[in-house]
């Protein structure tokens, strides 16, 4: 059956400017479907000596113009837009990037526990640095008073693009507020002119006025709604959107080169951690419950859960896998990131292999050593971005677990650590390593890197942005079995019957600390017959059967039998045999 | 403009004689004190400016164990008031007791007064902008000076955020030799000392013992990174951090140089920020005249371009683009990437992912 397009694009150019990588694609109507044409990827030219992001862009049209045999640009490397009639350039061209220097934000509120800390969590929703925190409790909890001039000379090293002022329920007295604000103000008047931070107020909307005469000119004031209009409610996304409207005037409107790409399209250049939020809305509306996207960039971790339609986002611009693979470390422990090696590794060789490429971020992992590194940080980067998503997300009707997250039905990894690895097992590996999924839950990968782009495509072509994402965007990797409950090492945890839609089956057992892959190649179906041991859980209670039915992926079936919380060995060799056991059976 | 089809490699400089153009830039307008072809040596002051002081905060009501309620009554100097430096802001006398007097530490005003605490704007304080340098000013503003030199370049991969000028004092015999305290004598009081093997600790402490001038490395343990920040000289070192040695090139242009007077920049490379740090020894007057290239920032993948390798364990080896070919190649992690073939100086072919490369000349 072919499909008519809505609207009069029939051709899209889509790329994503990464901190590392710039991706582009080209989608054009096959057959009355549309499908990817070509894509291409290329080292980002943020950085000198390039200095311009629009030149990675063209790198990556040029070779899509090779794959392709197709003109894209014109004799003044300037996209061909609309598309020729004879065959030439593309209809649309849409583009996001998180390539941008995150906004310095310094908080300064009343309480670290209610108000500083919901502006913290609203800051993590855009690419964002919270340089300082600072807050009026925390200073007088042994009795003695604020401390001042150290919270003006922080204000002052910390050189904030933005200073965050909240504090205050709605009907709350407003002296405490005003003491906070007062060394804020006082700060902001001693500011040189050049580098002046802007002044978001986020709190007692009373003291608002009080507020804008205290800070005179000395500071850019805006003010939004109270992210603490009680001290149970939060209200988070008017902050938000300021913020993300700093950074998109600020940073993002200010990359080298992103006037060349603005010219190529109407549609505005938006960050990729938006998109990427809104490309899990997108993608979730196929699902009824919950899926979460996990996009690990070089400089950046996005997680994005949809869990009935609701969207939360965090945004950790501290934790990547390149520029802040030394930072990752740092912020999670060196052992914690060693604990996921195959093999044993001195921390002195591993901060040496971190510090190298922080410093030269686009090189790539050649050896098996370096390869499990990188894989290892992508685990923690993705550990520390989870405990803010779990501050911010109570997830709809289901039980909270300890340290864990509650059953989700998708994982979807982006990013080319996760997508460019050399065998999906690895890929698989990683999520359930770093997410820790429980119950039944299916794992995939945006191969294309389409996710970010999703939303983008859909306001330009909604129809090819529903075809892409049905087919071409997500590889999936396989179902993941994750039972709970206690078992000691080689026990039976529970056996399984297989069987194929096509006739055949399996069955087995798993024993306690194992990973079984059962084939199941992609587009096959299987009927899964799981008896558990008496303590374990399947989700259904302990010892209760389950049966399902299972679709195939690139990995196949996965059991993973580790129990939750994963729990390593504590002996270094023991546990890089248990890592090189896995990476195995996962077929890495 | 760069050709959309060609693949392109970002370049270190290691050359022998170059024409470097650098700017010295005030970090906010001021004067310049040199003009147009005026020569400059690498100590004189190039531009000046006014930068504001970090603003300083008292209180003093705990300074004078007063109620801060009581603490206005024994101010000297109220908001809005400028104050010369050690000039009394506050005072407090207690029977039978010396007067206690608070004096500012630097000119200013005071901005104002809040609960027994003040607020002191400090004068902007005078900075001096040197040429760090030796060369001949072309272009000065209110903004900086920019200063023309002839001379060797050798670009490095991490500085410590220092520069200083002084001879170079190449250290040991071979390129691999690791910079041990034992290396560093009373010799090398003054001097940049250069070895090609990596920063060891205790050469690291005693370079801080003899007071040389600076360090340059082919590397150094990461963990190494936070002393030699703290140290009072430029460190840089040019491949990365570990045990690599110096390029090969880099090392022979540094052994060429010995005991020339030398320029090191270790300016600490930011994500966003543009300069490499990098040694500059300028060429005698007489032969920079005749120096008028001035060196690209990237090259095209093309047979005989000289690269070196960035990462992996081939980190540090030199040698050549031995065909004009890119490839998808797959390495031992299993990745599969694009490659080109490099024939190394010591004769050896193999195949290193294009992002692995940089081009040098």
């Amino acid at each position: 059956m072919s499909t008519e397009p809505v609207s009069n694009v029939v051709s899209i150019l889509a790329a994503d400017v990464g901190s590392t990588l710039t991706k582009a694609v080209l989608i054009d109507l096959v057959e009355g479907e549309y499908r990817i044409l070509a894509s291409a990827e290329f080292p980002s030219t943020l950085e000198p000596p390039w200095s311009d992001i629009s030149l990675a862009v063209l790198q990556c049209i040029g070779r899509i113009e090779a794959i392709a045999a197709r003109r894209l640009l014109d004799e003044h490397s300037t996209l061909i837009c609309p598309q020729t009639s004879d065959g030439n350039g593309v209809d649309a061209f849409v583009a996001t990037t998180s390539a941008a220097e995150p906004l310095r934000v310094a908080i300064a509120g009343v309480m670290r526990d209610y108000s500083v800390e919901s502006a913290r969590k609203a800051a993590a929703s855009t690419y964002t640095l919270t340089a300082a925190l600072s807050a009026l409790d925390g200073e007088t909890t042994k009795g003695h008073r604020w401390d001042l001039p150290a919270r003006i000379e922080a204000l002052h090293r910390q050189e904030p693009h933005v200073i965050v002022l909240v504090g205050g329920d709605d009907k709350a007295a407003n002296a405490p507020l005003m003491d906070v604000a007062n060394a804020v103000v006082m700060a902001c008047k001693t500011w040189p002119a050049a580098s002046k931070p802007d002044l978001i107020f986020a709190g007692n909307a009373s003291a608002r006025s009080v507020l804008a005469e205290m800070v005179g000119d000395s500071a850019r004031l805006s003010s939004v709604d109270n992210v603490r209009p009680t001290v149970q409610s939060e209200n988070l996304e008017p902050l938000e959107t300021e913020l993300e409207a700093l950074f998109v005037e600020r940073r993002l409107n200010r990359l080298p080169g992103i006037g060349r790409l603005v010219g190529w399209s109407p549609q505005p250049i938006v960050a990729t951690s938006k998109a990427f939020g809104a490309g899990m809305r997108a993608l979730a509306r196929n699902f009824e419950s919950s899926a979460l996207g996990i996009d690990i960039g070089g400089a950046t971790t996005t997680l994005a859960i949809s869990d009935h339609g609701l969207i939360q986002r965090v945004q950790r611009s501290d934790l990547g896998v390149s520029h802040n693979a030394e930072h990752v470390a740092r912020a999670a422990g060196i052992a914690n990131v060693l604990r996921w090696l195959p093999v044993e590794m001195s921390e002195d060789e591993a901060w040496d292999w971190l510090a190298n490429k922080s410093a030269r971020p686009q090189t790539l992992p050649v050896t098996r050593r370096a390869l499990w590194l990188e894989q290892a940080v992508a685990r923690e980067a993705v550990r520390l971005a989870l405990q803010d998503l779990r501050l911010r997300w109570k997830p709809s009707g289901k039980p909270e677990l300890a340290d864990l997250l509650p059953p989700i039905d998708l994982f979807i990894g982006s990013g080319g650590v996760l997508t460019h690895v050399p065998h999906p097992g690895q890929a698989v590996l990683m999520l359930l390593d770093a997410l820790q999924p429980v119950n039944v839950a299916n794992l995939a990968m945006d191969t294309g890197g389409l996710l970010s782009q999703l939303s983008l495509i859909a306001s330009v072509q909604p129809q090819a942005a529903a075809q892409l994402a049905a087919r071409e965007g997500i590889s999936v990797l396989g179902t993941a079995i994750c039972p709970m409950g206690a078992a000691k090492p080689g026990e039976i945890v529970l056996t399984y019957n297989l069987a194929y839609a096509e006739g055949g089956a399996l069955s087995g057992e798993v024993k306690a600390g194992e990973i079984d892959i059962l084939p199941l190649e992609p587009g096959r179906r299987a009927r899964l017959e799981l008896q558990p041991a008496r303590q374990i859980d399947l989700g259904q209670g302990r010892g209760r059967p389950g049966k399902l039915t299972v679709e195939g992926g690139l990995v196949g079936l996965i059991i993973d039998a580790r129990g939750r919380p994963l729990v390593l060995p504590a002996e270094p060799a023991k546990r890089a045999e248990a890592n090189q056991q896995w990476q195995y059976n996962v077929g890495a | 403009m760069i050709d959309p089809k060609t693949f392109y490699l970002p370049m270190a400089h290691i050359l022998a004689q170059t024409r470097i153009v650098r700017e010295r830039l005030l970090p906010r307008p001021g004067e310049a004190e040199v003009s147009a072809d005026q020569r400059v040596e690498p100590v004189d002051v190039v531009a000046r400016a006014f930068v504001p002081d970090m603003p300083r905060v008292y209180n003093i009501a705990q300074m004078f164990k007063v109620p801060s309620s009581r603490a206005h009554t024994l101010l000297l100097k109220h908001a809005g008031e400028e104050f010369a430096k050690d000039e009394i802001i506050a005072r407090h006398k207690r029977t039978l007791e010396q007067a206690r007097v608070i004096r500012a530490p630097a000119p200013g005003r005071l901005l104002a007064e809040h609960e027994g605490e003040v607020l002191l704007e400090m004068m902007p304080a005078p900075l001096e902008l040197k040429a760090g340098i030796k060369g001949v000013v072309a272009n000065a503003s209110r903004f900086g000076v920019v200063i023309q030199v002839a001379g060797a370049l050798v670009q490095g991969l991490w500085g410590n955020g220092k520069t200083n000028f002084g001879v170079l004092k190449v250290l040991g015999a071979v390129r691999e030799q690791p910079l041990t305290a034992e290396l560093i004598d009373v010799s090398c009081l003054g001097t940049i000392v250069v070895a090609g093997g990596a920063l060891q600790p205790a050469g690291l402490k005693q370079a801080e013992a003899q007071q040389v001038r600076g360090i340059i490395c082919g590397s150094m343990p990461a963990t190494l990174c936070a002393a030699a920040l703290a140290a009072p000289f430029p460190v840089v070192i040019t491949e990365g951090f570990g045990a690599v040695p110096m390029a090969g090139p880099a090392y022979e242009l540094c052994r060429a140089s010995n005991s020339r007077e030398a320029s090191l920049d270790a300016v600490a490379r930011t994500r966003w920020g543009a300069s490499r740090p990098e040694l500059v020894v300028p060429l005698p007057a007489r032969d920079a005249a005749v120096v008028t290239e001035t060196p690209r920032a990237y090259a095209a993948i093309v047979r005989n371009v000289r690269v070196r390798v960035t990462a992996g364990d081939e980190i540090g080896r030199t040698g050549h683009i031995a065909s004009d070919q890119v490839r998808a190649r797959e390495f031992e992690s299993g990745i599969r990437v694009r490659a080109a073939e490099v024939e190394f100086d010591d004769g050896e072919t193999g195949w290193i992912p294009v992002n692995n490369l940089e081009a040098y000349i």
